[in-house]
Protein backbone atom coordinates (compact mmCIF):
# COMPACT_ATOMS: atom_id res chain seq x y z
CA UNK A 1 0.00 0.00 0.00
CA UNK A 2 2.76 2.33 1.04
CA UNK A 3 4.62 1.58 -2.20
CA UNK A 4 1.46 2.30 -4.14
CA UNK A 5 1.05 5.69 -2.48
CA UNK A 6 4.68 6.39 -3.10
CA UNK A 7 4.31 5.53 -6.78
CA UNK A 8 1.23 7.64 -6.98
CA UNK A 9 2.97 10.61 -5.46
CA UNK A 10 5.91 10.04 -7.81
CA UNK A 11 3.47 10.17 -10.69
CA UNK A 12 2.06 13.35 -9.28
CA UNK A 13 5.49 14.83 -8.85
CA UNK A 14 6.33 14.04 -12.44
CA UNK A 15 3.04 15.51 -13.59
CA UNK A 16 3.65 18.67 -11.57
CA UNK A 17 7.20 18.89 -12.88
CA UNK A 18 5.96 18.48 -16.45
CA UNK A 19 3.33 21.15 -15.90
CA UNK A 20 5.92 23.48 -14.44
CA UNK A 21 8.24 22.90 -17.35
CA UNK A 22 5.44 23.55 -19.80
CA UNK A 23 4.45 26.77 -18.08
CA UNK A 24 8.06 27.96 -18.04
CA UNK A 25 8.33 27.29 -21.76
CA UNK A 26 5.06 29.12 -22.33
CA UNK A 27 6.26 32.06 -20.23
CA UNK A 28 9.31 32.36 -22.45
CA UNK A 29 7.09 32.70 -25.48
CA UNK A 30 4.77 35.24 -24.00
CA UNK A 31 4.93 38.64 -25.69
CA UNK A 32 3.65 41.62 -23.78
CA UNK A 33 2.10 44.48 -25.69
CA UNK A 34 3.32 47.85 -24.44
CA UNK A 35 2.39 51.47 -25.01
CA UNK A 36 4.39 54.68 -24.93
CA UNK A 37 4.23 54.86 -21.13
CA UNK A 38 6.02 51.53 -20.66
CA UNK A 39 8.60 52.43 -23.31
CA UNK A 40 9.24 55.63 -21.40
CA UNK A 41 9.64 53.65 -18.19
CA UNK A 42 12.35 51.61 -19.84
CA UNK A 43 14.12 54.65 -21.20
CA UNK A 44 14.18 56.42 -17.86
CA UNK A 45 15.33 53.60 -15.57
CA UNK A 46 18.09 55.05 -13.48
CA UNK A 47 20.06 52.03 -12.34
CA UNK A 48 23.30 50.24 -13.05
CA UNK A 49 21.83 47.89 -15.65
CA UNK A 50 22.98 48.12 -19.24
CA UNK A 51 19.89 48.01 -21.42
CA UNK A 52 19.91 46.91 -25.03
CA UNK A 53 16.71 47.86 -26.84
CA UNK A 54 16.42 46.49 -30.33
CA UNK A 55 13.61 47.75 -32.57
CA UNK A 56 12.65 45.16 -35.15
CA UNK A 57 9.74 43.55 -37.03
CA UNK A 58 9.08 40.12 -38.50
CA UNK A 59 8.71 41.68 -41.96
CA UNK A 60 12.09 43.41 -41.78
CA UNK A 61 14.71 41.11 -43.33
CA UNK A 62 17.85 42.74 -41.91
CA UNK A 63 16.18 42.71 -38.47
CA UNK A 64 15.46 38.99 -38.66
CA UNK A 65 18.99 38.37 -39.89
CA UNK A 66 20.57 40.00 -36.84
CA UNK A 67 18.30 38.40 -34.20
CA UNK A 68 20.70 35.48 -33.56
CA UNK A 69 23.33 38.07 -32.52
CA UNK A 70 21.02 39.16 -29.69
CA UNK A 71 20.57 35.52 -28.70
CA UNK A 72 24.35 35.08 -28.50
CA UNK A 73 24.66 38.32 -26.56
CA UNK A 74 21.98 37.09 -24.16
CA UNK A 75 23.89 33.87 -23.53
CA UNK A 76 27.23 35.61 -23.10
CA UNK A 77 25.89 38.20 -20.64
CA UNK A 78 23.67 36.00 -18.47
CA UNK A 79 25.65 36.76 -15.34
CA UNK A 80 26.12 40.47 -16.02
CA UNK A 81 23.76 43.35 -15.25
CA UNK A 82 22.48 43.38 -18.80
CA UNK A 83 18.91 43.46 -19.98
CA UNK A 84 18.15 42.77 -23.63
CA UNK A 85 14.68 43.67 -24.90
CA UNK A 86 13.53 43.07 -28.46
CA UNK A 87 10.79 45.56 -29.25
CA UNK A 88 8.67 44.44 -32.17
CA UNK A 89 6.99 47.08 -34.30
CA UNK A 90 4.73 44.55 -35.96
CA UNK A 91 1.04 45.23 -36.28
CA UNK A 92 -0.60 44.28 -32.97
CA UNK A 93 -3.28 42.49 -35.00
CA UNK A 94 -0.62 40.07 -36.18
CA UNK A 95 0.67 39.25 -32.70
CA UNK A 96 -0.90 35.79 -32.41
CA UNK A 97 -0.81 34.89 -36.07
CA UNK A 98 2.69 36.04 -36.92
CA UNK A 99 4.87 37.34 -34.09
CA UNK A 100 4.25 34.60 -31.48
CA UNK A 101 4.82 31.68 -33.91
CA UNK A 102 7.92 33.45 -35.25
CA UNK A 103 9.44 33.80 -31.77
CA UNK A 104 8.56 30.19 -30.93
CA UNK A 105 10.02 28.84 -34.12
CA UNK A 106 13.24 30.83 -33.82
CA UNK A 107 13.50 30.06 -30.08
CA UNK A 108 14.39 33.63 -29.28
CA UNK A 109 15.78 33.88 -25.73
CA UNK A 110 15.69 37.60 -24.80
CA UNK A 111 12.46 39.28 -23.73
CA UNK A 112 10.20 40.30 -26.62
CA UNK A 113 7.69 43.15 -26.37
CA UNK A 114 5.39 44.56 -29.02
CA UNK A 115 5.13 48.34 -29.04
CA UNK A 116 1.59 49.24 -30.04
CA UNK A 117 2.10 52.91 -30.87
CA UNK A 118 1.33 53.56 -34.51
CA UNK A 119 2.12 57.28 -34.32
CA UNK A 120 5.90 57.11 -34.61
CA UNK A 121 6.36 60.84 -34.35
CA UNK A 122 5.12 60.62 -30.78
CA UNK A 123 7.96 58.44 -29.55
CA UNK A 124 10.80 58.07 -32.04
CA UNK A 125 12.66 61.16 -30.75
CA UNK A 126 12.30 59.96 -27.18
CA UNK A 127 14.38 56.92 -28.08
CA UNK A 128 16.96 58.89 -30.05
CA UNK A 129 16.64 62.30 -31.73
CA UNK A 130 19.02 61.33 -34.54
CA UNK A 131 16.97 58.25 -35.45
CA UNK A 132 15.66 58.70 -38.97
CA UNK A 133 13.09 55.95 -38.58
CA UNK A 134 14.66 52.96 -40.27
CA UNK A 135 14.76 49.57 -38.57
CA UNK A 136 16.65 47.68 -37.31
CA UNK A 137 17.72 50.19 -34.71
CA UNK A 138 19.47 49.41 -31.43
CA UNK A 139 19.96 51.56 -28.36
CA UNK A 140 22.47 50.55 -25.69
CA UNK A 141 22.46 52.61 -22.51
CA UNK A 142 23.22 52.63 -18.84
CA UNK A 143 21.94 55.74 -17.10
CA UNK A 144 24.17 55.34 -14.09
CA UNK A 145 27.51 55.05 -15.86
CA UNK A 146 26.29 57.35 -18.69
CA UNK A 147 27.13 54.86 -21.44
CA UNK A 148 25.05 55.42 -24.56
CA UNK A 149 25.29 54.11 -28.10
CA UNK A 150 22.67 54.21 -30.84
CA UNK A 151 22.98 52.03 -33.94
CA UNK A 152 20.63 52.70 -36.85
CA UNK A 153 20.84 49.80 -39.26
CA UNK A 154 22.26 46.32 -39.00
CA UNK A 155 24.60 45.28 -36.26
CA UNK A 156 26.29 42.00 -35.25
CA UNK A 157 27.40 40.12 -32.18
CA UNK A 158 30.93 41.55 -32.30
CA UNK A 159 29.75 45.17 -32.33
CA UNK A 160 27.07 44.58 -29.68
CA UNK A 161 29.50 42.73 -27.47
CA UNK A 162 32.09 45.48 -27.77
CA UNK A 163 29.62 48.18 -26.68
CA UNK A 164 28.17 46.13 -23.85
CA UNK A 165 31.64 45.42 -22.53
CA UNK A 166 32.57 49.11 -22.69
CA UNK A 167 29.49 49.85 -20.63
CA UNK A 168 30.24 47.09 -18.09
CA UNK A 169 33.82 48.32 -17.84
CA UNK A 170 32.61 51.86 -17.19
CA UNK A 171 30.42 50.50 -14.40
CA UNK A 172 33.21 48.56 -12.73
CA UNK A 173 35.56 51.55 -12.92
CA UNK A 174 33.06 53.64 -10.99
CA UNK A 175 33.09 51.23 -8.11
CA UNK B 1 2.87 70.08 -17.14
CA UNK B 2 6.02 72.11 -16.50
CA UNK B 3 7.98 68.91 -16.91
CA UNK B 4 6.25 68.11 -20.21
CA UNK B 5 6.97 71.50 -21.73
CA UNK B 6 10.54 71.24 -20.51
CA UNK B 7 10.96 67.83 -22.18
CA UNK B 8 9.46 69.18 -25.39
CA UNK B 9 11.90 72.08 -25.25
CA UNK B 10 14.75 69.70 -24.59
CA UNK B 11 13.75 67.52 -27.55
CA UNK B 12 13.55 70.63 -29.73
CA UNK B 13 17.00 71.80 -28.63
CA UNK B 14 18.49 68.37 -29.30
CA UNK B 15 16.70 68.21 -32.65
CA UNK B 16 17.87 71.64 -33.76
CA UNK B 17 21.46 70.89 -32.79
CA UNK B 18 21.40 67.71 -34.83
CA UNK B 19 22.18 68.23 -38.49
CA UNK B 20 20.99 65.45 -40.79
CA UNK B 21 23.80 63.96 -42.87
CA UNK B 22 22.56 64.85 -46.35
CA UNK B 23 19.56 65.31 -48.57
CA UNK B 24 16.89 67.98 -48.75
CA UNK B 25 15.33 70.03 -46.00
CA UNK B 26 12.00 71.82 -46.33
CA UNK B 27 12.70 75.02 -48.29
CA UNK B 28 15.42 73.49 -50.49
CA UNK B 29 15.27 73.41 -54.28
CA UNK B 30 14.54 69.94 -55.59
CA UNK B 31 16.16 68.45 -58.66
CA UNK B 32 13.98 67.40 -61.55
CA UNK B 33 14.51 63.81 -62.59
CA UNK B 34 14.43 61.77 -65.72
CA UNK B 35 13.52 58.18 -65.00
CA UNK B 36 11.82 55.27 -66.72
CA UNK B 37 8.21 54.67 -65.74
CA UNK B 38 6.29 51.40 -65.83
CA UNK B 39 4.87 52.33 -69.27
CA UNK B 40 8.44 52.17 -70.60
CA UNK B 41 8.63 55.94 -71.23
CA UNK B 42 11.02 58.37 -69.59
CA UNK B 43 9.35 60.78 -67.19
CA UNK B 44 10.50 64.11 -65.81
CA UNK B 45 8.71 66.60 -63.58
CA UNK B 46 9.25 69.47 -66.02
CA UNK B 47 7.17 67.78 -68.71
CA UNK B 48 3.99 68.28 -66.65
CA UNK B 49 3.45 71.96 -67.40
CA UNK B 50 0.06 72.12 -65.68
CA UNK B 51 1.18 70.88 -62.29
CA UNK B 52 1.52 73.37 -59.44
CA UNK B 53 3.64 70.86 -57.61
CA UNK B 54 4.14 67.16 -57.01
CA UNK B 55 3.72 64.55 -54.31
CA UNK B 56 6.93 62.56 -54.84
CA UNK B 57 6.80 59.26 -52.96
CA UNK B 58 9.80 56.97 -52.67
CA UNK B 59 8.12 53.59 -52.35
CA UNK B 60 8.48 50.03 -53.56
CA UNK B 61 6.78 46.68 -54.16
CA UNK B 62 8.09 44.51 -51.37
CA UNK B 63 7.98 46.62 -48.20
CA UNK B 64 4.88 45.87 -46.08
CA UNK B 65 4.68 49.55 -45.12
CA UNK B 66 4.57 50.56 -48.78
CA UNK B 67 1.96 47.91 -49.50
CA UNK B 68 -0.11 49.11 -46.52
CA UNK B 69 -0.10 52.60 -48.05
CA UNK B 70 -0.85 51.67 -51.68
CA UNK B 71 -4.56 52.44 -51.50
CA UNK B 72 -3.91 55.69 -49.67
CA UNK B 73 -1.34 56.68 -52.31
CA UNK B 74 -3.95 56.02 -55.01
CA UNK B 75 -6.45 58.15 -53.06
CA UNK B 76 -3.91 60.98 -52.75
CA UNK B 77 -3.36 60.96 -56.51
CA UNK B 78 -7.09 60.92 -57.20
CA UNK B 79 -7.77 63.81 -54.85
CA UNK B 80 -4.80 66.06 -55.61
CA UNK B 81 -4.15 65.51 -59.32
CA UNK B 82 -7.14 67.69 -60.12
CA UNK B 83 -5.86 70.33 -57.67
CA UNK B 84 -2.51 70.42 -59.47
CA UNK B 85 -0.48 68.11 -57.23
CA UNK B 86 -0.19 64.66 -58.84
CA UNK B 87 1.56 61.71 -57.21
CA UNK B 88 4.89 60.54 -58.66
CA UNK B 89 6.05 57.21 -57.20
CA UNK B 90 9.76 56.34 -57.35
CA UNK B 91 11.20 52.93 -56.51
CA UNK B 92 14.83 53.35 -55.37
CA UNK B 93 15.61 49.77 -54.29
CA UNK B 94 18.40 47.73 -55.83
CA UNK B 95 16.64 44.90 -57.64
CA UNK B 96 19.63 42.64 -57.14
CA UNK B 97 19.05 42.80 -53.39
CA UNK B 98 15.25 42.67 -53.63
CA UNK B 99 14.12 40.88 -56.81
CA UNK B 100 10.51 41.83 -55.94
CA UNK B 101 11.48 45.39 -56.80
CA UNK B 102 12.70 44.64 -60.33
CA UNK B 103 11.35 46.76 -63.18
CA UNK B 104 9.23 43.85 -64.45
CA UNK B 105 7.70 43.37 -61.02
CA UNK B 106 7.00 47.11 -60.81
CA UNK B 107 5.12 46.89 -64.11
CA UNK B 108 3.17 43.93 -62.74
CA UNK B 109 2.27 45.64 -59.45
CA UNK B 110 1.22 48.86 -61.23
CA UNK B 111 -1.15 46.79 -63.41
CA UNK B 112 -2.55 44.78 -60.49
CA UNK B 113 -3.33 47.89 -58.46
CA UNK B 114 -4.25 50.10 -61.45
CA UNK B 115 -1.75 52.80 -60.55
CA UNK B 116 -3.02 56.13 -61.89
CA UNK B 117 0.40 57.78 -61.46
CA UNK B 118 3.87 57.27 -62.94
CA UNK B 119 5.86 54.59 -61.12
CA UNK B 120 9.51 55.25 -61.85
CA UNK B 121 12.61 53.16 -61.28
CA UNK B 122 15.55 55.03 -59.77
CA UNK B 123 17.92 52.35 -61.01
CA UNK B 124 21.12 54.24 -60.14
CA UNK B 125 19.66 55.45 -56.80
CA UNK B 126 20.98 58.90 -57.71
CA UNK B 127 17.71 60.70 -56.91
CA UNK B 128 17.04 58.87 -53.65
CA UNK B 129 20.51 60.00 -52.51
CA UNK B 130 20.05 63.52 -53.85
CA UNK B 131 16.67 63.90 -52.08
CA UNK B 132 17.94 62.17 -48.94
CA UNK B 133 15.27 59.48 -48.93
CA UNK B 134 15.99 56.78 -46.35
CA UNK B 135 12.91 54.63 -46.19
CA UNK B 136 9.89 53.46 -48.11
CA UNK B 137 7.47 55.10 -48.19
CA UNK B 138 9.14 58.50 -47.84
CA UNK B 139 7.26 61.53 -49.15
CA UNK B 140 8.53 64.82 -50.61
CA UNK B 141 5.85 67.41 -51.40
CA UNK B 142 7.20 69.88 -53.97
CA UNK B 143 5.74 73.21 -55.06
CA UNK B 144 6.53 74.87 -58.35
CA UNK B 145 7.93 78.38 -58.08
CA UNK B 146 8.63 79.67 -61.60
CA UNK B 147 11.15 77.22 -62.98
CA UNK B 148 12.13 75.90 -59.57
CA UNK B 149 10.65 73.13 -57.47
CA UNK B 150 10.71 73.88 -53.75
CA UNK B 151 10.51 71.16 -51.08
CA UNK B 152 7.56 71.96 -48.81
CA UNK B 153 7.11 68.77 -46.82
CA UNK B 154 9.25 65.71 -46.03
CA UNK B 155 8.11 62.66 -44.11
CA UNK B 156 5.32 60.20 -43.53
CA UNK B 157 1.96 60.02 -45.27
CA UNK B 158 -0.04 59.97 -42.04
CA UNK B 159 0.26 58.82 -38.45
CA UNK B 160 -1.03 55.26 -38.62
CA UNK B 161 0.47 52.80 -41.07
CA UNK B 162 -1.41 49.68 -40.08
CA UNK B 163 -4.91 51.03 -39.48
CA UNK B 164 -6.05 53.66 -41.97
CA UNK B 165 -9.29 54.07 -40.03
CA UNK B 166 -7.38 55.13 -36.93
CA UNK B 167 -5.42 57.90 -38.64
CA UNK B 168 -5.68 61.23 -36.82
CA UNK B 169 -3.01 63.27 -38.65
CA UNK B 170 -2.94 63.31 -42.44
CA UNK B 171 0.45 64.97 -42.89
CA UNK B 172 0.62 64.92 -46.69
CA UNK B 173 -3.01 65.94 -47.16
CA UNK B 174 -2.64 68.76 -44.65
CA UNK B 175 0.52 70.00 -46.35
CA UNK B 176 -0.97 69.96 -49.85
CA UNK B 177 -4.24 71.52 -48.63
CA UNK B 178 -2.24 74.37 -47.13
CA UNK B 179 -0.29 74.83 -50.37
CA UNK B 180 -3.50 74.83 -52.41
CA UNK B 181 -4.90 77.51 -50.08
CA UNK B 182 -1.74 79.58 -50.50
CA UNK B 183 -0.65 79.04 -46.90
CA UNK B 184 2.65 77.97 -45.38
CA UNK B 185 2.91 74.29 -44.53
CA UNK B 186 2.46 74.12 -40.76
CA UNK B 187 4.10 70.70 -40.30
CA UNK B 188 6.90 70.57 -42.90
CA UNK B 189 8.75 67.58 -41.45
CA UNK B 190 7.83 64.28 -39.81
CA UNK B 191 9.61 61.03 -39.18
CA UNK B 192 8.26 57.62 -39.99
CA UNK B 193 9.37 54.08 -39.59
CA UNK B 194 9.57 52.12 -42.78
CA UNK B 195 11.79 49.71 -44.66
CA UNK B 196 15.30 50.95 -45.31
CA UNK B 197 16.07 51.70 -48.92
CA UNK B 198 18.09 48.78 -50.22
CA UNK B 199 21.27 50.50 -51.36
CA UNK B 200 23.56 48.90 -53.91
CA UNK B 201 26.54 47.22 -52.39
CA UNK B 202 29.62 49.15 -53.46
Amino acid sequence: MATFIHLKSMKWRITILLMLAASITLCGQNINVIKLQQLNDFLSRHNDTTYILNFWATWCKPCVKELPSFDSLYESTLKAKVNIVLISLDNVRELERKVVPFIQQKRIMPEVLLLNEADYNKWIDLVEPSWGGAIPATLIYNHQNKFRKFIEGETDFKELSRHVHSSLKQSSERK
Amino acid sequence: MKYTSFSILLVLIVLSSFSPPSGYQPGDKAKDFKLRSVDGKMYSLSQDKEAKGFIVIFTCNHCPFSVAYEDRILALDKKYKTLGYPVIAVNPNDERIVPDDSFDNMVKRAKEKNFTFPYLQDATQYYAREYGAQRTPHVYVLQRDGKELIVKYIGAIDNNTYNPEEVTERYVENAVNELVEGKQVSVPFTKAIGCTIKWKKS
